[in-house]
């Protein structure tokens, strides 16, 4: 983030010069001061006269041909050609003699050559007069001024510099020369270096791991979206950068000019887009916030004040979306809401994006986590929940009671008819088989589940001396659904309904609708009407337990007595 | 003997029906089966009858009610279930014996004998008895009855407080489910020796016991000898416990 601020650093200078120069132009020619108790000063109040191509030395012009300088007058005279530049420096006093001075050109383009009080004291790169005779500058110029240069009075400062290998929509007046103490200068430029090294460090570990979880994590787009802030944040970084790890032509101020720009619209956007993942809004929200941010960066900014408009963009679009997520009372709406009034503070301070950039990547961090925390122990409960059901389906069917009355009605059959005591003993263990195959799936075929009910049936019907039997209506077999939930229904119809009754006929109907599908279980029992609660009871607690875990929201649960019986109506609605 | 079977799996009560059978032969004078709740309390309020067998789990719907009120019938109740975690329950409120499933003809027959014991096995008497007064049945801690009066083919509780409530079961019924340290002293009366005072010797082989409550109760005369070697057996216990 503060990388970013390397860019303000820049800008926020062009911005300054764009401002003094407008005052400048109508008051009569001022000279810069440069006092022993300064540390450095911008220089201002330059003088352009076009320079006539020439390997001679610097010509004497009158000073006829000098006209105070002010950019806003006519661009395209200064996209591609030669040009002088003048101003004065004023030092009222003795510099102290122990300290270095120096010339700091930024932005400047493309080949310039410096001339002291009409001494040619420095050069980067070669002028010419086209794109081949002129040999670009370098990127990180900087010129150490000899002590004798610097006595108390009256100076002159010249840049004559050519401008044929930059990219027209960088002008070379976007530049500004800076004079001062050579280590205090150099110490600020290799501190805004460390500072982007250091960015880039840090936002390099959230990136890897928010690419990482939006991979790992069925695809969450927050996570690429947070990621991709951390990456657009570590390009701006080594935007800046690069110059400082290989040698630059200083036509490479195109370039940072032109990544800027992206950055920085991308950035706009992408914040915006990522607080509307966070609080879960509607993500057409984003095309809307996309559309005016280009409009505003097409139609309505201008190399000064790019980055004051995309700053209040990104924080005007950011305080909408948490303000309303605060209203709706969204998860983490309170961090990033302290956030958003740290980059408030950070704007107040010209520090927009860095501030933005840095409050929302702790805070994000910070809420991320939280979800983390909070989805692992919603994983648990759910993983617990699951282990339950799977617990309550076991012990429903391989209960002992059920299995220790089974078995008494086994040895009963065996005195009486023991090829009736074998089938019952067979169906018993074709419940059991079934059982063992499900009891660890969530979802089982219509098929499994039918055969489920129908050893169930088998066994009660010996064991009760009754007949009951199953039968279907439009089933679709390999339709599937969470395991034992039939059953269970059957199993207490048959519990309830069939005390004084020695046959029953037991109903499943398949319905499918648009947009849902519907089982009907019905039975031909009676029941109390005491028994009509129905939904309540440790059956209909499986069933809904069931229920929910395969389809969280989207089932309905039915059950009633009816007067011929009961029925009980589940139904699944499709996504 | 008068039978009643309550189990809802008809199969099985067709086989204990027909165990039974084996067991008392032809001590059997009738053996009936109700498969539910409700016409087992119907059956029994309109027929007597001596035993019922009765499974505590009833469409899945919780027979403890019935035991409750059948425990106070004149009869005497046998459970047969797999739900054996509420045996020890069952005993306390005075089932005669608790069957687990499956059973089989031994522990059947062993349940019968019950019938004609003197006392409850060791750790499973009665702690409870169910008495009728009116609609409703009363639980009765057995420690609050001061000692049991026949009367005729009843049985007076005569109570601490002083009040006498009729059970329906005879003391010969009874006897089976109390522990063993209550001592049938007379062919009317059936206390426990814990609660004996003193034995009163009067003359010509009459013998008296003196409660800690104050009364005066007969002593038979073929006990004598035998509750007096109980209370001595009782005073050498509490003699070495002290």
């Amino acid at each position: 983030m503060n990388k970013l601020y390397t860019t303000l650093f820049c800008l926020f200078l062009l911005r300054l010069f764009a401002v003094t120069t407008a005052e400048i132009s109508a008051a009569e020619p001022q000279t810069n001061i440069l006092t022993s108790h300064k540390d450095a000063v911008r220089l201002n109040y330059w003088q352009i006269a076009v320079d006539v191509y020439s390997k001679d030395s610097l010509p004497a012009l009158p000073d006829s041909l000098w006209q105070l300088f002010n950019p806003a007058l006519d661009d395209y005279r200064y996209t591609e050609g030669n040009w002088l530049i003048k101003t004065g420096i004023s030092i009222p006093d003795t510099l102290n003699p122990k300290v270095v001075y120096g010339l700091f050109p930024v932005n400047l383009v493309t080949a310039y050559e410096i001339y002291w009080d009409g001494v040619k004291t420095g050069q980067t790169g070669v002028i010419g007069n086209n794109i081949e005779s002129e040999k670009p500058g370098d990127f990180n110029y900087h010129l150490p001024l000899a002590q004798e240069l610097l006595t108390p009075g009256k100076h002159t400062i010249v840049i004559r510099l050519s401008d044929y290998n930059n990219i027209p929509s960088w002008k070379w007046y976007y530049g500004d020369v800076l004079l001062g103490r050579y280590d205090v200068l150099m110490n600020k430029i290799s501190r805004l270096y460390y500072q982007a090294f250091f960015v880039t460090g840090i936002l390099l570990i959230p990136f890897l791991f928010n690419l990482f979880l939006y991979f790992a994590r069925k695809r969450k787009m927050e996570h690429l979206l947070f990621g991709l802030i951390c990456f657009v944040v570590i390009l701006d970084s080594l935007t800046m950068l690069l110059p400082m790890l290989i040698e630059m032509r200083n036509t490479y101020i195109y370039l940072q000019y032109y990544s800027y720009n992206v950055i920085t619209f991308l950035f706009t956007v992408l914040f915006p887009a990522f607080f509307i993942y966070l609080f879960s809004f509607d993500k057409k929200i984003i095309w809307v916030i996309a559309a005016i941010t280009l409009i505003l960066f097409f139609f309505f900014t201008d190399i000064g004040n790019l980055f004051n408009v995309m700053a209040l963009t990104v924080l005007i679009f950011s305080s909408i979306i948490t303000m309303v997520a605060l209203y709706k009372r969204r998860e983490e709406s309170v961090v990033i809401s302290a956030g958003i009034i740290a980059a408030w503070g950070g704007y107040y301070f010209d520090f927009a994006f860095a501030g933005l950039a840095t409050t929302m990547v702790i805070c994000t961090s910070f809420s991320i986590a939280r979800q983390f925390a909070r989805k692992e122990r919603t994983e648990k409960e759910a993983q617990l929940k699951s282990a339950r059901l799977e617990n309550e389906l076991l012990k429903k069917n391989i209960n002992p009671h059920f299995v220790l009355n089974t078995l008494t009605s086994i040895i009963a059959w065996l005195r009486k008819d023991t090829p009736s005591a074998v089938r019952l003993i067979e169906a018993l263990a074709d419940e059991f088989r079934m059982v063992n195959q499900i009891s660890s799936l969530k979802q089982i075929p219509l098929k499994q589940e039918l055969e489920l009910c129908r050893a169930h049936l088998k066994i009660m019907s010996y064991r009760k001396g009754a007949d009951y039997k199953l039968e279907t209506t439009d089933i679709d077999e390999e339709s599937t659904i969470p395991p034992m939930i039939l059953h269970t229904l059957v199993e207490n119809g048959l519990t309830h309904g069939y005390e004084n009754k020695t046959a029953g006929t037991f109903v499943i109907r398949q319905k499918n609708n648009p947009g849902s599908v519907q089982y009907i279980i019905s039975n031909d029992g009676e029941f109390n009407p005491e028994d009509s609660k129905g939904s309540t009871g440790f059956g209909s607690r499986y069933i809904m337990g069931r229920l929910e875990e395969s389809y969280p929201g989207k089932w309905k649960f039915i059950s009633n007595k009816t007067p011929g019986g009961w029925e009980s109506v589940i139904e699944i609605r499709r996504s | 003997m008068r039978i009643l079977i309550v189990e809802d799996e008809r199969p099985t009560a067709e086989d204990i029906k027909l165990l039974t059978e084996q067991i008392l032969k032809n001590e059997v004078t009738s053996i009936h089966i109700e498969t539910t709740l409700e016409s087992a309390k119907f059956y029994l309020k309109e027929k007597p009858v001596d035993v019922l067998l009765l499974d505590l789990n009833l469409n899945a719907r919780d027979g403890f009610d019935l035991l409750k009120s059948a425990v106070s019938g004149s009869f005497h109740t046998i459970v047969i279930s797999a739900n054996i975690s509420r045996a020890i329950e069952a005993f306390e409120y005075g089932v005669l014996d608790f069957i687990p499933k499956p059973y089989n003809i031994e522990r059947l027959k062993a349940a019968f004998r019950r019938l004609k014991s003197s006392h409850a096995l060791d750790g499973y008497a009665v702690k409870y008895l169910s008495v009728k007064t009116g609609f409703e049945i009363r639980i009765i801690p057995i420690e609050d009855i001061r000692y049991f009066k026949a009367d005729n083919i009843y049985t007076e509780l005569h109570l601490s407080d002083g009040r006498v409530v009729i059970h329906d079961k005879s003391i010969k019924q009874l006897i089976p489910l109390l522990p063993a340290n209550y001592f049938r002293i007379h062919k009317s009366y059936l206390v426990d020796t814990g609660k004996i005072e003193t034995i009163q010797t009067l003359g010509g082989g009459k013998n008296n016991v003196i409660l800690k409550s104050g009364e005066t109760l007969p002593v038979s005369r073929k006990i004598i000898g035998r509750l007096k070697a109980s209370l001595d057996l009782q005073k050498d216990r509490s003699g070495r416990n002290i």
